[in-house]
């Protein structure tokens, strides 16, 4: 009985995660695309009365730690000492895995190496002699198809017999022939070092320079740095070869030998069907009709589809908002308890954002199964020319689907999305641009401004909207690159273009429910905690004494009202007292709510029961059929629930125009009056800040008419607001381009790391937003210009910068080289 | 030496046989003669298996003309032609 510590290697994409999965029983996410685990994750079984704790690392294709993936194996090598390394190996590819098997079994760490992929293999008619490979490397070799879930126990028993054996291990060692007196050399200088790793696997490291093992062993040998450029120089000017090419294709030439003695490839040159399917996929003249009609689907698939299927999960959420509504202590007339209010305030915000988890989930499933085919790096492949000129990178293109390039999205997953790119500059760029896509939640804000305001030219009006985000992306992110971003890190493309696999089924639902999930859990924890903070900052300092005094005087007049008309119904004994029409408003409320949220037949007469039970007299009332009596009632409570929700609303209104939130609107409305913005729309920008929706919310109430109840929204702020259509086109810019949302900001903070780039991510479009507003607004006022006219001017001129930028060339940084004069021509 | 005649602006003579990656078109046979970088890049590129000697196939260009497919040890990749560019190559 003892504990085992197993690190879990390999290249990436060679199937780690999934081997991960069969052996430890942890869903990981699965995707056929270089580089998705970036973070290491921890599993741990039990294994014949051992416990094990396997690690999965992320993979890496070298272990020369230049890339954030490289370092975080490597560190985790140095710092945990694992007592077994098991290196995946993908056997469809073995010589460029096994040229990291050789780096791994130099740390001087048991390895157990498992053949991954043997279906593939098999498929493709390569023959591994696995048991030559097991000799020739002298550790154990296990033949295992992680996606099929064959190998799993093979694996287990291996990690702990090499582990069982460990003190019987004997290093494994290349003899470099040339180099092996400067490896020497080193080793001797670093033998008294107190790290406990493989010296001459330092050495080796050293020769190569590599940053991590270097900076360890500064701190004991302070000119380590100079010994090794010593051994360096010498090397070359003694075989006129440079360590590291030489190290490498030492390596890659040992692997050739294994390839050789071990593999039979009996359809060597032959074409694959992934070969084949690329002519396609790939082909320069289909390849972007393709990629544009595979957004197209997915846009249908998620957005359309997922929007009706939103009608049948609506019910559900009301559902949840009645059921809160119940349990909370019930307003008596115009008294609305606080904690009642802010319960309500907290499931709307809350389900406001649940009410996209349908469309979430298409989207998310759907960029899985692109995920596991392989189509990802492929899109890259297609876009990296486009993006590039804009100091973007062809992995960029996911996070800004997922953003809402084509289709709407979400920030959240979109810059989350942004791990695995591995230029450092692009990857920034990539994560302030996404904000810029267009967020799902933004939709219903534009439609009530359309609705209101352009309501002939529409659907021009909506093709601008959700075409130009693309574009202002560009310019941000080429605005970004040579300026914030100028001194970034910069990487080469290279990229495996994998083959194509089968999405599996469980793989695609396990990955659409956990980001689903991310997006439950992050997002709607922080958005709740911001509405909290929103809610007091309506609440305080509230509506002085003399204005209630005033409401309640209304209140009685609407009351009187209701009084005299019940009077003639010999049922005035029921509603005679305060007390009893509070209770009849409540009821009446609840009632309608809760038809309002079903819309079957058997629903709806359910409802009538339940209740009819409750309260059969009160039931008569609102229900009345052919009760002549009851139906005098039933005009009075119509008219004095009216009366009452138009204090309740004016009440609000006042509530929020004398709020916090209300004083801070109107603070900067100096700033934003040259955009044509009031402090109503003001407050409107300041909640959508926690979370789109309430934008549409606020504006909603702040605007309803005062008298015509039925009135849309729409209708109601076209007529109130006293804004022109340019207003409205003012509002859509700043909203275009418009801070992301707190939850956004969060994961722009866990992705950058740090909090001076999330300030910048909420001040930079914010700046953006209003100089470009205002500028237009200027502009348009001084010309007259209608509202399509200036958002044509906006569109146009946005589509002609970004085009004008692309043509400025960027410039690569931090990385050297130049070929030689005469065939450089 | 090699003669460019008036004819062959980018074209080279029949005798040259070094050539930039990126200048192999669609289904042309390579082999890897010399890599003119260092560093980061340098390391990526042994790393990815682009060793002296090391066979490369030209599989296409992606529709924008830029970045090229490869196949190399029998494995796709990827790579920008500012990158292709400095590899040095001869025809087989
Ligand atoms: N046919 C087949 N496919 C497999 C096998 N093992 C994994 N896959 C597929 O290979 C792809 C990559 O698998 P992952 O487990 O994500 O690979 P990884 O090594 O963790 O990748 P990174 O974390 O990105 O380094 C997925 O599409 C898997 O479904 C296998 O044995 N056979
Ligand atoms: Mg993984």
């Amino acid at each position: 009985m003892s504990d085992i510590k197993v690190a879990l290697s390999g290249q990436p994409n060679c199937g780690k995660s999934t081997i991960f999965n069969m052996v430890s029983g942890i869903d990981q996410h699965i995707a056929n695309y270089p580089g998705v685990t970036v973070d290491k994750k921890t599993g741990h079984f039990k294994y014949a009365d051992h416990k094990i704790e396997m690690v999965d690392l992320p993979g890496t294709y070298s272990f020369s730690s230049y890339s954030l993936e490289e370092r975080v194996a490597k560190e985790f090598i140095i710092d945990e000492s694992p007592d077994v390394i098991v290196d995946v190996v993908d056997a469809s590819n073995i010589k460029r895995n096994l040229y990291l098997t050789f780096q791994l079994l130099e740390i001087g760490i048991p390895v157990v190496v498992v053949l991954n992929m043997m279906d593939v293999a098999e498929r493709r008619g390569i023959d591994i002699d696995s048991a030559k490979i097991s000799e020739m490397l002298g550790c154990k070799v296990i033949e295992a198809s992680g996606a099929k879930g064959i190998g799993g126990e093979e694996i287990m028993k291996a990690i702990v017999d090499t582990a069982k054996a460990k003190k019987n291990y004997e290093d494994f060692k290349i003899h470099y022939e040339e180099l092996e007196p400067h490896i020497k050399a080193i080793e001797d200088k670093i033998s008294d070092t107190s790290l406990s790793l493989n010296k001459r696997w330092m050495a080796i490291k050293v020769l190569e320079g590599d940053v991590t093992i270097l900076s360890h062993l500064e701190k004991e040998f302070p000119d380590i740095k100079d010994a090794a450029d010593h051994e360096i120089n010498k090397f070359h000017s003694l075989y006129d070869k440079d360590t590291v090419a030489f190290l490498a294709t030492f390596r890659y030439d040992s692997a050739d030998i294994i390839y050789h003695k071990a593999i039979v490839e009996k359809n060597a040159g032959k074409e694959t069907l992934t070969d084949k399917a690329d002519k396609i996929v790939l082909n320069r003249w289909l390849a972007l009709p393709i990629l544009f009609a595979i957004m197209f689907l997915v846009y249908q698939l998620s957005i359309v589809g997922g929007y009706k299927l939103t009608d049948y999960t609506w019910p559900l959420l009301a559902a949840v908002k009645n059921f809160v509504l119940d349990i909370s202590p019930a307003p008596y007339l115009t008294d609305v308890p606080m904690i009642t209010d802010f319960a309500l305030w907290m499931i709307n915000s809350a389900n406001a954002l649940m009410n996209y988890i349908p469309i979430f989930f298409i989207l998310f499933a759907l960029i899985a199964i692109m995920e596991d085919i392989g189509y990802m790096p492929r899109m890259a492949f297609i876009l990296d020319r486009l993006f590039r000129k804009f100091g973007l990178h062809g992995q960029s293109t996911l996070p800004l689907v997922l953003g809402g390039a084509f289709v709407g999205g979400c920030a959240v997953p979109g810059v989350m999305a942004t791990k695995g790119i591995a230029d450092d500059r692009a990857r920034m760029a990539t994560i302030l641009t996404v904000p810029y896509m267009n967020c799902l939640a933004k939709v219903p804000f534009y439609t009530l401004l359309l609705g209101a305001f352009f309501v002939s030219s529409m659907s021009l009006m909506m093709l601008y909207i959700s075409t130009v985000t693309i574009f202002t992306a560009l310019i941000a992110s080429k605005i970004l690159t040579s300026t914030f971003l100028n001194t970034r890190e910069t990487a080469p493309f290279l990229m495996e273009l994998p083959p194509y696999h089968a999405p599996t089924f469980k793989g695609v639902i396990l990955s659409a429910t956990q980001r689903v999930w991310v997006y439950i859990y992050k997002v709607l924890t922080i958005v709740l905690a911001v509405a909290v903070v929103l809610f007091a900052m309506l609440q305080f300092p509230g509506i002085n004494k003399d204005t209630k005094i005033q409401y309640d005087k209304e209140l009685e007049k609407a009351l009187v009202v209701f009084d005299k008309k019940v009077k003639k119904s010999k049922y005035h004994g029921q509603v005679d007292t305060k007390d009893e029409i509070a209770d009849l408003l409540n009821y009446y409320d609840s009632y309608r709510a809760k038809r309002m949220a079903t819309t079957s037949k058997g629903g709806a007469a359910s409802i009538d029961e339940k209740y009819k039970t409750k309260n059969a007299d009160f039931f008569n009332f609102i229900k009345p059929r052919k009760d002549k009596e009851a139906k005098k009632v039933n005009r009075a409570l119509r008219k004095l629930a009216k009366s009452r929700n138009r204090i309740l609303r004016n009440m609000k209104n006042e509530k929020v125009e004398n709020s916090l939130l209300g004083m801070a609107g109107k603070s900067v409305e100096p700033l934003t009056k040259y955009a044509g913005f009031d402090w109503k729309i003001n407050v409107a920008f300041l909640s959508s800040f926690a979370a789109r929706e309430s934008a549409v919310a606020t504006l909603g109430s702040l605007y309803e008419n005062n008298q015509a109840d039925s009135q849309r929204a729409e209708e109601a702020m076209a007529q109130n607001s006293g804004y022109t259509p340019l207003h409205a086109v003012a509002i859509i810019i700043f909203m275009l381009l418009t801070p992301p949302c707190i939850a956004t900001m969060i994961v722009v903070k866990m992705q950058t790391n740090s909090y001076r780039w999330m300030f910048f991510a909420i001040f930079f479009p914010v700046f953006l937003g209003v100089a470009i507003s205002s500028l237009v607004f200027i502009l348009g006022s001084k010309y007259d210009w209608g509202g399509v006219e200036a958002m044509s001017y906006f569109y146009f001129s946005v589509v002609a910068i970004a085009l004008a930028l692309g043509f400025y060339p960027s410039k690569k940084k931090n990385w050297t080289g130049g070929l030689r004069a005469d065939i450089n021509k | 030496m090699v003669h460019h005649g008036e004819h062959g602006k980018k074209r080279h003579g029949k005798g040259q046989k070094h050539k930039r990656l990126d200048m192999i078109e669609e289904g042309g046979k390579v082999k890897i003669l010399n890599i003119y970088t260092s560093g980061k890049l340098m390391q990526k590129l042994l790393d990815m298996g682009f060793i002296i000697g090391s066979e490369i196939i030209v599989v296409r260009e992606a529709p924008l003309r830029d970045p090229m497919e490869l196949k190399i040890h029998n494995y796709n990749i990827s790579l920008r032609k500012s990158e292709a560019a400095l590899i040095e190559v001869e025809e087989v």
